[in-house]
């Protein structure tokens, strides 16, 4: 017998005798800690979606952080200032280096936001900058297009965290992720698995206990309960929401679950000639639908009923918006002003009955069921609906081509702490998701205002009549805000639910 | 020896049981064909009424299979599915057969360059598994019901072109046909006239046998989300809706998965007696 075989035997020995089972089960997987997740991690496609891998893997870091209350924190930048309306200043975090041993400074900062902003427009739109100009090894400067006060907020978002200079070709393609951060990129095995390792070099203060993380794709819910129940897993990812309870009751296993930024809703397309472009048709069903119900169906009561658009109690954002509330009454009087009638328990107008097209898609949040509860809810109160619910790029594609009325779909609207990001790519007339044909000049004016100002009065009041707008208007109706719903094997210790659904999974040990 | 007790051999008990079988599986048949027609009737419930304050109930008068996870009345729903899962069921049997029997008539007829490339098509599509290329067709054509029936007809036909073409070839060489064509008659008519009820048999047990296959194909397309649309009292459906609290509440997969499972086992069944009456009546031939 090899000396080493025999070494790692006695680890695993002294280690089954020091703390059991669970214990064994890790070491025979080589201190790896394994996810199970519901849709893939991609890590060689920043520009696919709004990848938010790297921050939520922790593969890369951003220049700002959010903490668990949503508070601005110190990433790779120190501390930042504004030195004039366009343009902030950032200090850099000395001693860093990316998983290639190349350091990381200024220049590095420069060049991957320069890299990235020109990659994808969804991240251009997102900075707005301008120029970013390298002061010294630890300082750089960011101007913006135009006066931008959420620049920090926004340098949060998971597609502006610093790739080393090597992640991209000399034609400016994205290659691989080079990061920062506690785990470093292995491996990405399509429709399979990711792999990180350990990276030892890591500034941040929590170093991780596992040598090894490897993401695996397992698309089906009730496979990936199992695998978590048989071992194969050690970290279950989205829970569907039928198991909950049962998983809780399951010795060896153990769920957490809490509020995170998200929220499930169906936007009106409100374009001329649709019925719903008429107001009242669409204040009505927001009166119509008990939210409750819905999370109640969808989730078995896993989600937050939402009134409105962003979740109620945010610190960093205003409060004294009037939330929607489940008013039949209401909902029966603005149909009758939109000169609704009601023939045999259906709502219809000149003879016609009313009949609503719903998209959706189905994702770990429940999105498909969430919409299929409230197309229940519209058959039980009087109002005719088809659903159709598949892909998200199937959403879109009816969406874009007009061919709906309520599109049901899912946003982490609070990811950044700010209200900009959402409101600008999804409510703004000219805004590239607003697929709604929702136009409301006073709402467009408000928000390329509210993006210049420093926290503050001002910036309450305009944001307090930003929501109020969405609410009265009501482009769209807002059902669930997301709770995320995670199980583990219960020898794992230090896991935590972070509003922005980063897994910090470096802080977990066995 | 049961065995040895075959034909003429066989006990009085046995016919008697025989014959008591096959009018159990008559009376299962027209139970079957009844259920799309009747099954709506006797629903007690609104299949897609959901009242989410009953929802997850256990069975009860009101809900003799209990309700779904969005409070719909299970019961009524597969009462209700019984339409869409065995009529579309038999509709994409009935237009793949009509294909396949055109293009095997023509084939086996003709015979020549055609008959070769399509044999060829015919070996090709029945090679890979009919499951994968009906999700790879609802695909490309998008989701929805008849992405679903075209796609189950494109892989289904041509296990009837195949037997018809085969079955054609030996005919062609009989007597009749050969007296048909002496007398001048169009190759159109001898093969709609002549052939074609010559080979209704084999098509009947071809097509019965393939129906329950066929609603294992529909159910579990719109089980993997493909055909109806969600909400929809589908069996497919309604398992893959159930399946979420299957672990919890497993009436809600159970009570589908053995409708269907019981639909199936008949059809095999009244598709294996059907073979029976037509091979002792070929030999009686």
């Amino acid at each position: 017998m090899h000396r080493r075989t025999f070494l790692s035997l006695g680890a695993a020995l002294a280690a089954i005798t020091a703390a059991g089972f669970p214990e064994e089960v890790l070491a025979k997987k080589g201190g790896t800690l394994v996810v199970g997740l519901q849709s893939e991690e991609l890590p060689l496609k920043p520009e696919s979606a709004r990848s938010r891998f790297y921050t939520r893997a922790d593969v890369c870091d951003t220049l700002v952080q959010l903490d668990r209350d949503m508070i601005l924190q110190p990433g790779l930048a120190t501390s930042w200032e504004r030195i004039s309306k366009e343009t902030w200043r950032f200090k850099l975090r000395e001693g860093v280096t990316f998983h290639d041993g190349t350091a990381f400074d200024a220049a590095s900062v420069k060049n991957a936001l320069e890299k990235i902003t020109a990659l994808m427009p969804y991240a251009a739109g997102l900075l707005q900058l301008k120029e970013v100009r390298v002061i010294d090894p630890l300082t750089v400067e960011v101007e913006t297009l135009a006066p931008f006060a959420s620049l920090p907020n926004q340098l949060t978002d998971a597609v502006t965290v610093i790739h080393g200079a090597a992640s991209f070709d000399a034609n400016g393609k994205f290659v691989k992720p080079i990061g920062t951060a506690a785990w470093k990129f292995v491996e990405y095995i399509p429709q399979d698995r990711t792999i990180l390792e350990r990276f030892d070099g890591y500034w941040g203060e929590t170093k991780a206990a596992f040598e090894r993380v490897e993401f695996v794709l397992i698309p089906d819910d009730q496979t990936r309960v199992i695998a978590l129940e048989t071992g194969e897993i050690d970290i279950l990812i989205d829970v569907p929401r039928g198991d909950i309870t049962r998983i809780e009751a399951t010795e060896g296993l153990q769920v957490i679950s809490a509020p995170i930024s998200g929220v499930n809703y169906g936007a009106f397309n409100c374009a001329e000639g649709r019925p719903l472009s008429d107001r009242r048709l669409r204040l009505a069903l927001n009166y119509l639908i008990d939210r409750e119900l819905v999370v109640k169906a969808a989730l078995d009561g896993f989600g937050r009923p939402a009134w409105q658009f962003f979740a109620p109690g945010y610190r960093w954002l205003p409060q004294n918006v009037t939330p929607y509330r489940h008013d039949p009454e209401e909902a029966a009087k603005l149909f009758t002003e939109a000169g609704y009638t009601k023939v045999d328990g259906k709502w219809g107008k000149d003879g016609e009955p009313l009949v609503l097209n719903v998209q959706a898609y189905h994702n770990g949040t429940g999105n498909g069921f969430i919409a299929e509860a409230m197309v229940a809810l519209f058959k039980r109160e009087g109002i005719d609906a088809t659903l159709n619910a598949g892909t998200y790029d199937g959403m879109v594609e009816f969406a874009k081509r007009g061919d709906y009325d309520i599109a049901v779909q899912y946003w982490t609207a609070e990811m950044t702490a700010d209200p900009d990001l959402h409101l600008t790519s999804q409510f703004k007339s000219d805004a590239g998701m607003n697929w709604q044909s929702w136009k409301n000049e006073r709402f467009d004016a408000l928000v390329d205002k509210g993006r210049t100002l420093d926290r503050g009065t001002e910036w309450d009041a305009v944001y307090t009549e930003v929501q109020q707008i969405l609410q009265d208007d009501a482009p769209i109706i807002p059902l669930s805000h997301a709770i995320f719903v995670n199980a583990f094997r219960s020898e794992l210790k230090g896991l935590v639910i972070h509003p922005a659904r980063l897994y910090n999974l470096k802080a977990v040990t066995a | 020896m049961a065995s040895y007790r075959q034909g003429h051999g066989e006990g009085r008990f046995a016919v008697a049981g025989r014959r008591l079988g096959r009018a159990t599986l008559v009376v299962i048949a027209a139970l079957l064909i009844l259920l799309p027609i009747f099954g709506p009737m006797l629903a007690p419930n609104d299949p897609e009424y959901a009242d989410i304050l009953t929802r997850m109930q256990p069975p009860s008068a009101q809900y003799p299979l209990g309700t779904d996870a969005m409070g719909r009345c299970l019961f009524s729903r597969l009462l209700w599915g019984a339409r869409i899962t065995l009529v579309w069921s038999a509709v994409i049997v009935a237009a793949a057969a009509s294909i396949g029997t055109l293009i095997g008539l023509y084939c086996g007829y003709r015979r020549g360059w055609v008959d070769l490339v399509m044999m060829r098509l015919v070996e090709g599509v029945s090679v890979l598994p009919s499951l994968a290329i009906a999700v790879v067709i609802s695909s490309v054509l998008g989701l929805g019901l008849w992405a679903l029936v075209i796609s189950l007809i494109a892989v289904h036909w041509t296990g009837y072109a195949r037997l018809v073409r085969n079955t054609i070839v030996g005919e062609s060489g009989k007597l009749y046909v050969t007296a048909a064509r002496a007398m001048g008659a169009p190759s159109s008519r001898i093969m709609l006239h002549h052939l074609l009820p010559n080979i209704g048999s084999p098509l009947l047990v071809l097509a019965t046998h393939s129906m329950s296959a066929m609603m294992l194909s529909f159910a579990g397309l719109s089980y993997l989300g493909l055909g109806v649309e969600p909400g929809v009292a589908e069996w497919g459906r309604i398992i893959a809706d159930g399946r979420n609290h299957m672990r919890t509440d497993p009436r809600l997969v159970v009570a589908p998965g053995l409708l269907i499972m019981a639909i199936i086992i008949s059809l095999n069944l009244i598709g294996d007696a059907l073979a029976d009456l037509w091979r002792s009546g070929s030999s009686i031939q």
